[in-house]
Formats: C-alpha cells, sequence, structure tokens
C-alpha cells in the first residue's frame, strides 16, 4: 500500500541522495521537500521513505545523527556520505542515460 | 558527519544486529517525530486534533507496517525469521517434555558414540605421523610364509642390496627387532627396552635428535666404538635431564657404551609395540656367514615414486640377489613376497579394519537414532496437523511449514549433538583407557577442532535426515483433506504410513547387519580366547626377578638364590606349586642352535635348527599343569654335578624325529659346532603349549633345569588355590628375606597377561556389541512407536470389529501381523545388506565365518523376538479396546 508503485523502481534511491545532497535532512522533511520540489507529481508515500532511507544508511551512502530541530525537539537526520556522493553521480548519469534514451524512443516520428 | 561511509554502515549493521532494543526504540522515536509533524500540520489545515493524527498515521500507511518494511530491508532480516522458527520450536519442544527427552537422548546416543569413534579414528589414521614430509616414508618387508615364527622380515644381505643398489629411494635405514638391556651403573639396575638403528635412521625419519648427535658409520660397523642415543623419557628418568650427559658412559648388560645424543621428548619410535628407551648402532655384519636376519626396512621415496614403482625396482633386485641367500634359506625362500606399504599403512595395518568397523556401527546407530527420530515426529504430525492446516488457512506457505518443522528437527539435533559431544568427552576418555596400547598416537586420541567440526557435521545431518520425513508427509495432498474436513488425518494417510513403515524396517535392517557384525565377532572372541593355550592359566601368578651380575656372577651363586627362592615360595600358604623359569609361558624364549647327536650338522644359521630353550625348575611343568607324556620331569636328581639332561616338547619330537623314533635317551647338542657345544640326554616329553599368540601353533621347545643351566633372570610362576593376588606381598617379603635388594617387577596374573594378548580383540568386540544392543533397543522402540500408532488410529476400527463380533485373538492377530510383516520385511532387506557388509570383517575373524548360519539364525530370533515383545503393549491396549467408548468417540 506504500510502494512506490508511481515511481520507476529504483529512482526513490536516486531522488533521496540528491535531495540529501542539498542538505542534512530528517525524515519528516524529506517527504515534504519531496513534494515541494517535484510538484506533487512524484507521490512517494511518507512511509515508503523510511525503509529506503534505512537500506541507503546500511549500504553506507548516508549516514544518521540524532540533532535538535528549529523548534527544539530531537529527529534523526540524515546526511550524505562521500560514497553516497560517488553513487549520486553515477545514478544520475544512469538517469541521464535512461531518460535521453527513453525520450528519443517517445519521440520517433510515426511514418 | 564526515565518518567514511562504509565504516558508518559497518557501525549500523552491528547496531542492528547487537544493539536490537536501541535500534527499535531510535526507529519508534524517528516515526513518532514524523507523526507528530504531520500532526501539527494537519492542525494548521484546520483539522481537530484527534483527525490530524488519525490522518497523519494513515498517510504514513501504519506505523506497525512502516517498522515492520524497515525491518524487513535491515542486514541479516533472515535471521529475524530464523530466531522466530527457532522460538517458535523451542517452545513446541518445551510443550512435549516427553517427546523432547526422548529424542534428544537417542540422538545424543547416536552422535556421542559418533563423536567418540572419530576422535580415535582421527588421531590413528588419519593424522600424519610426527616424521618430516611422513607421505614418502615407506616400509618395504619380505614375507615369508613358510616360515616359523617371523614371517615378515628383511634378511640383512637382503637390506645391503636394497641400499647399494636401489634407484627409488632417497635414504634407506633399517632396525633390529629390538631386545631388553639391563642398564647398570648411575643408580638401581633397570631393564630398559633397546633398539639397534642403522647410522641414517634418525635422518632418514627426517628427525632432528634435542642433543648430540646420531651414530657414525663407524659406529654402525661390527667391532667399532659402542655408542647409544637415550630417548627422552630415559635421560629425564635416569639422569634427571643432566644437560652434560654427552660422552658420559652407560653401561648396557655389562658392556661400557658411551652417550652420543639425546632423542627430543616428541619422538615416537614407529612401532605399534612399546617405545624403545635407548638405541645402539645395529652394526649389521658385512658377510652373510654370521648373519642377523630379522631386520625392518624404512626407507624415504624420492619425490614423483610411489610404492608400486619402489616395489618393482626391489624385486628386481630380489630377483638377483635372493638366489645368493645361504642354501638354508631354500626352504623359506620357496614362497616370497615382497611388499612396499605407506610406513603410515604398515603402522595402522592392525587397527584399520578394526576402527573402521567401530566407525561403520556407530554410523548404523546414528541412522537408526534418525530414523527414529523421524517416526517420533511423524506421529506427532497427527497432533499437529491442526496447528498446520490453520497456519496454512492463514496463508502460511508451505515452504515456510517446512522450515519450521526442519528448524524443529535441527534444534533437536543441536541439543542431541551438544550432550553427544559431553558424552563424547566422556567416551574418549573410556576409549583412551580401553584401546590396546601401542597404537601410534593413541595417546593424541582427545576432541579437538577436527572432531567437533564432525560433530557439529552429523549433528546437522542428523536434524536434517530425521527432518525429511515430516516435510515429506507436509507436502503430501492431504493436508488440504485436513483443512477442509478439520479432521485429524495427516500422519493416518496412506503414504504417510507408507513412510513410517518404511523407517521402521530400514531400522530392523540396520539393526540386523549391527547384531550380525557384533554376534561374529563375539563368536569369533570366544572361540579365540577358548583356545587352549595348552597350560591353565587360572590363578596362576608370574613374577620377574633380575640378579644383578655383581652379586650373582657364578652359577653356584645363581643356583643357591633359586633353590631358597623355589623353598620359600613352595612353603607359602595358598601356594599349591611354585616352579622358576627363564621365561612366561606365553612369550618366545632366546633360541639355540640345536642339533641332534650321531646326524650332521645342521647348516649354519639354518631358521629350523633354532629351537627356543629355557631353564624350568623342578615344579615348572605341575605348576603349569603341562602333562608330562613320556619319560619324567625335573627333580631333585638333576643337579649341576650330574649328567645333563633335558625335556622336549611334543612339537620338538614331530620336527627332529619325525619318523616315529624314541627320542628318550637321544642327545641334543646345543650351540653346534661352537666351542661352547652340550650334549644333553633326553629325559621327558612334554605337551606343547602356544607360546606365540593364541592363534598361532605350538612351536618346538627345550628344557633344562635350572640347577644346570641357571641365570639370572628369573620368571617366577606360583599355582594358588584361589585369587593369587593376595599372595604377592607374601612372595615379595620371601625374595626380600634372601636378599634385601631385589626387586620384584612385572607381578601380574597370567590371566591377566593373556587379556592383554586379546585385548585389541576384546575391546572392538565388546564395543561393536554395546552398539548392536544400542541398535536392537532403538528399532525396538520404533517398532513399537509405528504399532502402537496404528493401533491409536485404528481403535474405531478395532470397536467397530469387536462390535460386530470379532474375538480378542482376531484383534490380537490383526496387530501382529503388522508387526511381524515390518520385522519380515526388515530382514528380508537386512539379509544381503548384512551378507555384503560383514565381508569386510571377515579377515578379523578367527574360526568363524563370516556368514555363519548359527549367527545370522540367532540374529533372526533375537529380532523377532523383540518385535514381538514391542508389539505386545499396543497389542494388548488393541484387545482392550471397548467398542462402547471406540464408537462414542466418534
Amino acid at each position: 500500500m506504500s510502494k512506490p508503485s508511481d515511481l520507476v523502481q529504483g529512482t526513490l534511491d536516486l531522488l533521496l541522495l540528491k535531495i540529501l545532497a542539498l542538505e542534512p535532512m530528517n525524515g519528516f522533511a524529506i517527504g515534504q521537500r519531496l513534494r515541494q520540489v517535484s510538484g506533487d507529481i512524484l507521490q512517494a508515500s511518507d512511509g515508503s521513505l523510511y525503509p529506503a532511507l534505512h537500506k541507503l544508511e546500511q549500504r553506507g551512502w548516508i549516514a544518521s545523527e540524532w540533532k535538535t530541530t528549529e523548534n527544539n525537539r530531537r529527529a534523526k537526520f540524515y546526511a550524505l556520505t562521500r560514497a553516497g556522493r560517488r553513487q549520486l553521480e553515477k545514478e544520475a548519469d544512469n538517469w541521464d542515460r535512461l531518460s535521453a534514451a527513453i525520450s528519443r524512443v517517445v519521440n520517433l516520428e510515426e511514418t | 558527519m564526515r565518518t567514511e561511509g562504509w565504516m558508518n554502515a559497518l557501525r549500523v549493521k552491528w547496531r542492528v544486529l547487537f544493539c536490537r532494543e536501541a535500534v527499535e526504540r531510535e526507529l519508534d522515536e524517528e516515526l513518532r517525530y514524523h507523526v507528530e509533524r504531520k500532526t501539527e500540520e494537519n492542525i494548521a489545515k484546520g483539522m481537530t486534533p484527534e483527525e490530524a493524527w488519525r490522518a497523519a498515521r494513515i498517510e504514513l500507511g501504519g506505523v506497525e507496517q512502516v517498522k515492520e518494511q524497515v525491518r524487513a530491508v535491515r542486514a541479516g532480516a533472515w535471521m529475524g525469521t530464523v530466531m522466530q522458527d527457532a522460538r517458535f520450536g523451542l517452545r513446541m519442544l518445551k510443550k512435549n517434555p516427553g517427546f523432547t527427552a526422548v529424542a534428544v537422548l537417542t540422538l545424543a546416543l547416536g552422535i556421542g558414540t559418533n563423536t567418540a569413534i572419530f576422535s580415535v579414528v582421527d588421531a590413528v589414521l588419519l593424522k600424519l605421523l610426527p616424521y618430516k614430509d611422513p607421505a614418502h616414508l615407506v616400509w618395504a618387508t619380505l614375507q615369508f610364509p613358510k616360515a616359523d615364527m617371523h614371517r615378515s622380515f628383511v634378511p640383512h644381505p637382503t637390506y645391503f642390496a636394497w641400499r647399494d643398489q636401489n634407484d627409488v629411494f632417497s635414504g634407506i635405514a633399517a632396525t633390529n627387532l629390538g631386545r631388553e638391556f639391563t642398564i647398570t651403573g648411575a643408580g638401581a639396575p633397570e631393564r630398559i627396552r633397546g633398539m639397534g638403528v642403522s647410522a641414517n635412521f634418525f635422518s632418514v625419519l627426517g628427525v632432528d635428535l634435542a642433543r648430540g648427535r646420531s651414530f657414525t658409520s663407524e659406529e654402525d660397523r661390527q667391532g667399532g666404538p659402542r655408542a647409544a642415543i637415550l630417548s627422552y623419557g630415559l635421560w629425564q628418568s635416569r639422569y634427571a635431564g643432566d644437560p652434560r650427559i654427552l660422552g658420559r658412559p652407560i653401561m648396557l648388560d655389562d658392556k661400557d657404551c658411551s652417550i652420543v645424543g639425546v632423542l627430543p621428548g616428541s619422538f615416537q619410535f614407529p612401532t605399534s609395540g612399546n617405545q624403545p628407551q635407548v638405541f645402539v648402532p645395529l652394526a649389521a655384519p658385512s658377510d652373510a656367514s654370521s648373519a642377523i636376519w630379522y631386520l625392518t626396512v624404512i626407507a624415504r621415496l624420492r619425490p614423483g615414486v610411489t610404492p608400486a614403482q619402489a616395489e618393482v625396482d626391489l624385486s628386481l633386485i630380489d630377483s638377483r640377489t635372493l638366489p645368493l641367500l645361504p642354501k638354508f634359506f631354500g626352504r623359506y625362500t620357496q614362497e616370497v613376497h615382497l611388499s612396499v606399504v605407506s610406513l603410515h599403512d604398515h603402522l595402522t595395518g592392525s587397527v584399520r579394519a578394526p576402527l573402521w568397523t567401530l566407525m561403520a556401527a556407530v554410523a548404523f546407530v546414528l541412522m537408526i537414532a534418525c530414523a527414529n527420530i523421524a517416526n517420533l515426529q511423524l506421529s506427532r504430525g497427527s497432533v499437529r496437523s491442526r496447528e498446520f492446516a490453520l497456519r496454512s488457512a492463514l496463508g502460511a506457505p508451505r515452504s515456510r511449514l517446512a522450515r519450521q518443522l526442519l528448524t524443529e528437527s535441527i534444534l533437536l539435533s543441536s541439543m542431541g549433538g551438544l550432550a553427544g559431544l559431553l558424552g563424547g568427552f566422556w567416551g574418549v576418555v573410556l576409549l583412551r583407557s580401553f584401546v590396546p596400547r601401542g597404537v601410534l598416537n593413541v595417546q593424541d586420541v582427545r576432541i579437538d577442532a577436527v572432531a567437533l567440526a564432525f560433530t557439529i557435521v552429523v549433528s546437522a545431518l542428523a536434524g536434517a535426515v530425521s527432518g525429511f520425513a515430516p516435510i515429506l508427509a507436509l507436502f503430501s495432498p492431504n493436508l488440504n483433506d485436513a483443512i477442509q474436513t478439520g479432521r485429524v488425518q495427516v500422519a493416518g494417510s496412506r503414504s504417510n504410513t507408507f513412510l513410517r513403515n518404511l523407517l521402521a524396517v530400514a531400522e530392523v535392517a540396520a539393526a540386523m547387519v549391527l547384531l550380525v557384525a557384533a554376534g561374529l565377532l563375539l563368536k569369533s572372541f570366544l572361540r579365540l580366547t577358548n583356545v587352549s593355550a595348552g597350560f591353565d592359566p587360572h590363578n596362576l601368578l608370574t613374577a620377574q626377578i633380575f640378579l644383578p651380575n655383581d652379586k650373582y656372577s657364578t652359577p653356584p651363586q645363581q643356583t643357591a638364590f633359586s633353590s631358597q627362592l623355589l623353598d620359600r615360595i613352595s612353603a607359602l600358604p595358598g601356594v599349591r606349586a611354585a616352579g622358576l623359569s627363564t621365561s612366561l609361558p606365553n612369550e618366545l624364549s632366546r633360541d639355540m642352535r640345536m642339533g641332534i647327536e650321531g646326524r650332521p650338522a645342521p647348516a649354519l644359521n639354518d631358521p629350523t635348527a633354532s629351537v627356543p630353550l629355557d631353564s624350568v625348575s623342578d615344579g615348572y611343568f605341575r605348576t603349569l599343569g603341562i602333562p608330562i607324556l613320556s619319560g619324567r620331569g625335573f627333580d631333585d636328581r638333576d643337579g649341576p654335578n650330574t649328567a645333563n639332561v633335558a625335556v622336549v616338547n611334543q612339537e620338538f619330537v614331530r620336527r627332529f624325529f619325525p619318523d616315529g623314533e624314541n627320542p628318550l635317551g637321544k642327545h641334543i647338542l646345543i650351540a653346534v659346532d661352537t666351542p661352547d657345544q652340550t650334549a644333553i640326554s633326553i629325559v621327558g616329553v612334554s605337551a606343547a603349549i602356544r607360546r606365540v599368540g593364541l592363534g598361532d601353533k605350538p612351536l618346538p621347545q627345550v628344557f633344562q633345569p635350572f640347577a644346570q643351566s641357571p641365570s639370572t633372570g628369573i620368571i617366577v610362576l606360583l599355582r594358588t588355590a584361589s585369587d593369587p593376588r593376595p599372595v604377592v606381598s607374601a612372595l615379595r617379603s620371601q625374595v626380600l628375606a634372601i636378599d634385601e635388594e631385589l626387586p620384584l617387577s612385572d607381578v601380574a596374573t597370567m590371566d591377566d597377561l593373556l587379556a592383554g594378548e586379546t585385548a585389541g580383540q576384546r575391546f572392538e568386540t565388546a564395543a561393536v556389541d554395546l552398539f548392536a544392543a544400542l541398535a536392537l533397543i532403538l528399532a525396538g522402540v520404533g517398532i513399537y512407536g509405528v504399532i502402537s500408532y496404528m493401533v491409536s488410529q485404528r481403535t474405531h476400527e478395532i470397536g467397530v470389529r469387536i462390535a460386530l463380533g470379532a474375538q480378542r485373538s482376531d484383534v490380537l492377530r490383526l496387530v501382529m501381523k503388522e508387526c511381524l510383516a515390518l520385522v519380515a520385511a526388515g530382514l528380508a532387506i537386512g539379509v544381503p545388506i548384512t551378507l555384503a557388509s560383514t565381508r569386510i570383517i571377515a579377515s578379523e575373524l578367527f574360526g568363524v565365518g563370516a556368514s555363519d548360519p548359527w549367527t545370522f539364525g540367532a540374529v533372526v530370533v533375537v529380532i523377532v523376538t523383540v518385535g514381538l515383545a514391542a508389539c505386545w503393549i499396543p497389542a494388548r491396549r488393541a484387545m482392550n479396546v471397548d467398542p462402547m467408548v471406540a464408537l462414542r468417540y466418534e
């Protein structure tokens, strides 16, 4: 029910890495930012964020830290690691290639 | 936050695995924060707090569900389900303590015996010999099947030929058979075991001396300087580890030798017998006329040469040189076999077959144990079919149920394995004291990492094997029926019953194999120990006395001592007869070359002219109970100043007077053709006794009266009215009363000495019998389980039958028929398997064939009896079924 079926498989990882590349963030804020920047088009449910975040953390691409938020509450903040940055570059490249290929196919002139 | 990613990842995984609670708490907190923020956001949108909170949680997709998803992506998530299965399994096992106890105990027996026997196999058969590059060491010998005593040895001319002409060895060394030395000087005299070795012996083995050097070729030459190398043990015990030991003199048999080296404490002489304590140069004579014949040859193969290739090379040498051996060897060399085998195979040769037999026996026991557990679990399957039906209905895939069953099996076998390991430790201690001494490495028998790994593997296998049948049953189509009808039917299904019967039949067959093997070994052992030694070994005490040479140097001194001793011990209370000898009745005595007066002297070194010669006192024959067949034994008439006389045994007569000539009055020439030649006249013929190994034939023997040929080495023999042990202290005080410095050594009863000779067979027989008994009990339990389950399943049917007028005897017949069918099927399968497997122990059997029909018959009777006994309880239950109760139950 909370599977990101509307997202291309694997792209959630890319989005999370990209968002965290801008600044360290907690889970709630990541969800908000995702909706914000994609203009509500990318509908990843909040529930699917957490398994994805924990998975990325175990792979060593992001690291977590408990910090105090601006309104003085403790929250778990995630940040990109160096390995995560490399991974982000790789996945972004992949994405570029894939989307370029797909758009070439989609834009084929029908004869 | 600048930590390296992989380190952080490692930390996270570590925490997930080992700080489960903290990780869960943090996840909780993380999600709570999310819900709180979302609730605030929703309130800001104008919802009531209650609505806002609910909406936040719905949007998240359920807090618990998210947690579950997070857990699923965690490292080692699979371990979680295993743990869950294990926890559930443990709960199930705890709920059935009876089943669990029986299963664990059964498996512990099976696994423990395997662990214990494997640790012996590992130490004795699988470990490498403690020499450099031991795989290249071989033992080369000639076999002379026609010879009387030593049938496997290398005559020294052959050794020299091999040494000088071979192309296959990088080194070849020889030892003699070894003998006892009296060591004097530096402390009390002692008898120690010594061994002659060629100069290169230690370097061929690749052993470095702890101190000093090995023998030089100068020392390894007849008439060369006398040298000795001490074992570490002798250096410690006699010289207290004296660091300046090298060059010190040592008196061996009153000959002055110089100590040139000390062996390391780890050194083991390659023998399956006793370890020598001192080594002297072999000093083989270079000329064939004064030969020492009995050499043992150990060689190191050149790289890339196999024992078979070496055998070919040596046989070529033999074809040139064997004909050059002295003529009398003709009789021997009619049939000679050459064999070159790896040293390891040679040393373990006598124990290999018994050990593999034991290993096979315990494997059978474990198989039966596993079959029993499988059967027990199948019976329980009926009880648990409701549980499985329910879980299946709730969506558990069969693979998950199968994994649950497997987990439970492995839990059981792990507990069994753990208990078995504890039993194994105890078993190894027991084995170490039971295993016949002299087997190389036997002191190394312990449960080490290898044995531990073996136990773990065996336990896992046992778990998998015993869990297999219930899983098979799970996949039978009847599970769906059970779900639909809700009736307890699973284990009663046809295929399931077949499986259970098959297991019981297999148990019977396996038990039969073991029982027959045990029966054959037992019968063979009884045959062996019932072989008449030719004398009565019961209530016979033996002891040894060595008279020091300085105090008892002359024959009159020795005779004075022996006659005084004989008088004193004959008068001891409880002693019926006493005698003295120069060797134990079950051991070889020294050989002397003998001829018969008036005949041509035998060829020099003709082995058939060598006859064991012993001095025995008046009373010797009476004490041992050896009958004098003709003529007379020794008595007071035979003194130092009367005519020299001899008693010979029947075998001697057979060899030297084959034509029925009367031996009485004939003269034997002892030490014929030497300056010491003496003529003694035969005054009596005694029965022959078996001296070497009960399986061997008796040898010729000549006896001289002690008074005419005294000795410093005296064997005391006491025939007592009852248990001879209480007499020991009286014997000791009598010896001390004559000479207070004389020790009495090697005190033992003849029964113990003979038992020592058959200790190997005794051990194997006892162990296999024990395992067979275990197998029989387990198989009995297996049959009981199947039949009693059958009865419980068919209670209703039986009730109907009784209600319709069936007699109790009909019911009994019904149950017994089922039982006998199982047993008969097991026996039918068991017979061919048994015939095939007992062939491997055929070589260990004495006086009984591997397919002895009596043993097979007895085993069949035993198994049928046990089978019927196992059926008795369920059969009675069936007969007592009350039709009313049985029908009402429906």
